[in-house]
């Protein structure tokens, strides 16, 4: 793959012409959408949720190419929009469902169990269904630590929050983890 | 199964189609609109198609309300007419008429002052 230089790409991204900024965009999602892909993944959990919410984040940056100002990088800004889109939905799928926690809980291992797209033994399942019991920032948070091991500087970047309040909230939602296997044991 | 998450640490267990990776970029460039345009300001930059009187539209809503009191204005007229024309042909009764109807009808004079007046229906009828 060839070295993806950002300052060339984003100078692209402003020419007047279209197929240019379409031809460096290429480049973006090709390098980009993989690892968008996952962490949207890990916040919804399911497949299809994850691939028509990474094609929202790249038709939104697309459209909103110009308010890049390119004082962030490009992933940062990209990572941004995916999260937001993420908390989004996860939040109105919470407000739709007006079922308690436990049935929550129930039906998520119900659909883990037999999602062809989920290949996790027990203990990945009841951990699943504990990072679901969290607030959707914290369960952020939580998958950029604990699968990207993401540092907390560029986390700060892209959800705008600072890196004490990051820590304790990885913190929290580690203790939470815990405290829900231990009540499983 | 206490602190077994601890050693999963970066295992994830989720998986995707086979080759969806391959095919993603290609799907999600195609899903982009078109010449990177705002689909809204675009909509505003097309032509759009109008009737010929939408751009004189408030000159033609002025002109629908003066045509609207002038027909209001001269159905009232007609209406005022139409009454006042009734009330003239009531008392159009030419003198050779009436002669012509007290005669044919045997009615005397003192029956027809007596037709003309309130509540006298019934002496006309006594006598």
């Amino acid at each position: 793959m060839p070295q993806f230089d950002e300052s060339a790409i984003i100078k692209q991204l402003r020419s007047e012409d279209d197929a240019q900024r379409r031809n460096a965009f290429a480049v973006i999602v090709k390098k980009f959408s993989e690892p968008l892909y996952w962490q949207i993944r890990r916040i919804v959990m399911f497949h299809d949720d994850a691939n028509d919410l990474l094609q929202n984040t790249f038709v939104k940056a697309w459209l909103n190419l110009d308010s890049f100002n390119g004082l962030s990088k490009i992933s940062t800004w990209l990572y941004r929009i995916a999260i937001n889109e993420s908390i989004t939905f996860v939040t109105k799928e919470r407000m739709r469902s007006m079922v308690s926690i436990e049935a929550q809980e129930a039906e998520l291992e119900r659909q883990l169990e037999s999602d062809p797209y989920f290949d996790g033994d027990k203990v990945q399942i009841q951990l699943q269904k504990a990072i679901m019991t969290l607030p959707v920032k914290q369960r952020t948070v939580f998958n950029m630590r604990y699968y990207d091991n993401m540092k907390y500087e560029e986390i700060s970047k892209i959800l705008g929050t600072s890196v004490g309040a990051l820590k304790a909230s990885y913190h929290i939602a580690a203790k939470k983890v815990e405290e829900y296997f231990d009540s499983i044991d | 199964m206490k602190n077994n998450w601890v050693n999963n640490t970066g295992e994830s267990p989720f998986r995707v189609p086979d080759g969806y990776f391959e095919k993603l970029p290609e799907q999600i460039m195609a899903a982009l609109p078109k010449d990177g345009c705002n689909p809204f300001l675009d909509y505003v930059d097309k032509k759009v198609y109008r009737p010929v009187f939408y751009k004189r539209r408030r000159f033609m809503y002025s002109v629908a309300s003066v045509a609207l009191l002038l027909v209001f204005f001269s159905l009232a007229h007609y209406v005022k007419d139409c009454r006042r024309s009734a009330n003239h042909d009531a008392i159009v009764f030419s003198d050779e008429f009436i002669d012509n109807f007290l005669e044919e009808s045997m009615v005397d004079e003192y029956l027809m002052y007596s037709s003309l007046i309130d509540g006298e229906q019934e002496n006309i009828g006594s006598h």
